[in-house]
């Protein structure tokens, strides 16, 4: 999200709003006069959605949110994006970048995304506040940033739980990155951590704006680590008789990821590349962790051989630079062998 | 000072451009510069066989537990350093609520947003049409104003009058009142609001800041 622009050499402005996204036909562009907190609302009905605002900026700044109604089906009003415009206004940026780039460049989205256990880099900066001019306002000498975190329910609703925050601080101009950081929800288990953050820079109000406002603001999405749960055979287990039907639980499978089973003679070791076990494989390129169960009947063709076997299943993501990673293992004994013990008498007359 | 534009320098004015958009990373270059892990079909589909490529990698660890994130994480913990102050409680950001900050308008089967205080007139009986919560559907400004143009009319007041430097002429406000519709008031066809009429002194106060801010700026 870019922000506010900074106009140095205007105490008043007429701007020019710029609206480009494709989905939605329907937007307001709400003004807000930062000073007087004096609304003016322009709908827009074009998918380009661009539109001169004829109100003039005021001497606070004003700020403009966009807001666009779902698609036909959906009639939900959504927040997209704000600015801020105005002098004495200063400049802040955030950038959050995780290693599922993959995921903006698919879905087209500007919001990053990663999972409980993946690290993220979060860089700050924030420029222009007027912190040696004594005659400017309050509001223009520090910033407030924010990291507040909202927790999602099972179904992924987003906005449920509400915001808690999980750190705020006055900034002045500074430039600060961390890296390697996780995330800070706070869930039940650390590997299901499922929300998002949200990092925020905004100004502070005071007598002559008496609104505060967003200068910069990057949420990051978090999805739990995946899970499988292999029911129907279990570990050490001998099978002598017919083979067991498998199913298996795949939960939470990251929203970009391949999911599949192999098996394997021999004890788990990891690291063996085994044989992949049909119809186990699940591919997912979409925008919320997935569910699958998947059975496994008549595989007598994948141990032709008595002994010990191994199941795994694997998870394939853009962490860890696409390896496989291993969700859950079995192993177990086939052991078909009958031995017939019988004694076979003659006799002579 | 009867409007801003025109006790400012001409060299103040300025043309700002905001852009407001949903960020496209799709068509961002620098992702696309970088390497994919599988061919992406025209219809953004992915190369199956390079999807089969990469499940045949060996397996490079296990999932983590709970126990090793949590002592991972505690390590990791983001450290601001002193430029960051404390604040005396959490704060929170600012949040943004159309619906809370605006005028709810139903016609009993719909409704629409409007600026708040850009009611100029309603009538006894169509106070009720006033909502605190949405009702139906959201349908925005220009239908809804055409769909119940019965009880709705617009009027359109200049900045000054919007800003609260000027009143509304009494003979416009008396003609409007005298009416039996709701009144929004727009500008350049747009809702606005209609700020409190402000006291001389205000007004006075107001244009000294602009001074004061117009000669800090030259300086700088």
């Amino acid at each position: 999200m870019k922000h506010r622009k900074n106009l140095t050499t205007a105490a008043m402005a007429f701007a020019m709003v710029s609206v480009s996204f494709s989905a939605q036909a329907e937007n307001i562009i709400r003004q807000t006069q930062l000073g007087s907190g004096l609304q003016y609302d322009q709908v827009t009905d074009d998918d380009s959605g661009s539109s001169i605002t004829h109100l003039p900026i005021e001497e606070g700044g004003a700020s403009y949110g966009l807001f666009a109604r779902g698609s036909a089906w959906d009639e939900s009003l959504y927040f997209l994006d704000s600015k801020i415009v105005g002098h004495y206004m200063p400049e802040a940026s955030i950038e959050i970048t995780t290693d599922d780039w993959l995921h903006q460049w698919f879905n087209g989205t500007s919001v990053p995304r990663t999972r409980a256990d993946q690290p993220y880099r979060l860089a700050i900066r924030v420029s222009g506040l007027l912190e040696d001019d004594p005659d400017a306002p309050a509001a223009t000498k520090q910033a407030l940033y924010t990291h507040v975190g909202q927790n999602f329910n099972t179904s992924y609703v987003p906005g449920t739980n509400g915001e808690y925050t999980l750190a705020s601080f006055y900034l002045g101009n500074s430039e600060p990155s961390y890296t390697p950081i996780y995330t800070a929800l706070t869930p039940m288990a650390p590997t299901k951590a499922m929300g998002v953050e949200t990092f925020t820079v905004s100004s502070l109000s005071d007598d002559q704006i008496p609104a505060e406002a967003i200068l910069a603001e990057e949420m990051i999405m978090v999805w739990p680590i995946s899970e499988a749960f292999i029911q129907g055979v279990q570990d050490n287990m001998v099978i002598r008789d017919n083979l067991p039907d498998i199913v298996v639980n795949y939960k939470d499978l990251y929203p970009l990821s391949m999911t599949y089973m192999q098996i394997y003679a021999g004890p788990p070791v990891l690291g063996t590349v085994g044989q992949e076990i049909p119809s186990t494989n699940r591919w997912h390129n979409t925008t919320v962790p997935q569910n699958e169960i998947i059975s496994i009947e008549n595989w007598e063709t994948l141990v032709p051989r008595d002994g010990v076997y191994t199941i795994e299943v694997l998870s394939v993501t853009p962490f860890d630079n696409w390896q496989p990673e291993r969700l859950s293992y079995v192993s177990f004994e086939v052991d078909r062998h009958v031995n017939i013990n019988s004694q076979t008498v003659t006799s002579e007359k | 000072m009867k409007n801003f534009t025109t006790t400012l320098p001409r060299q103040l004015l300025a043309l700002a451009a905001v852009s407001l958009s949903l960020a496209s990373i799709a068509t961002d270059a620098s992702a696309q510069d970088r390497k994919l892990p599988f061919r992406v079909k025209k219809d953004g589909s992915v190369n199956y066989d390079d999807l089969k490529k990469l499940a045949r990698q060996a397996p490079s660890r296990d999932s983590i537990t709970d126990d090793e994130l949590a002592a991972i994480k505690a390590k990791h913990v983001i450290k601001y350093d002193s430029l960051f102050k404390p604040t005396d409680e959490d704060m929170s950001p600012p949040r943004v609520d159309l619906y809370a900050d605006s005028i709810i308008l139903s016609d009993g089967v719909n409704h629409t947003l409007l600026p708040k205080r850009s009611l100029v007139f309603i009538p006894e009986k169509f106070q009720r049409r006033v909502v605190e919560a949405p009702v139906g559907k959201l349908i925005l400004w220009p239908t809804f104003k055409n769909i119940n143009s019965s009880w709705l009319r617009v009027q359109d007041v200049s900045l000054p009058i919007a800003k609260g430097e000027e009143p509304l002429a009494d003979g416009i406000r008396r003609q409007l009142e005298s009416g039996f519709q709701v009144v929004v008031s727009t500008y350049k066809n747009s809702p606005i609001s209609v700020m409190p009429l402000k006291e001389p002194s205000e007004l006075e106060g107001e244009e000294n800041n602009l001074r004061k801010a117009g000669t800090r700026l030259s300086r700088r």
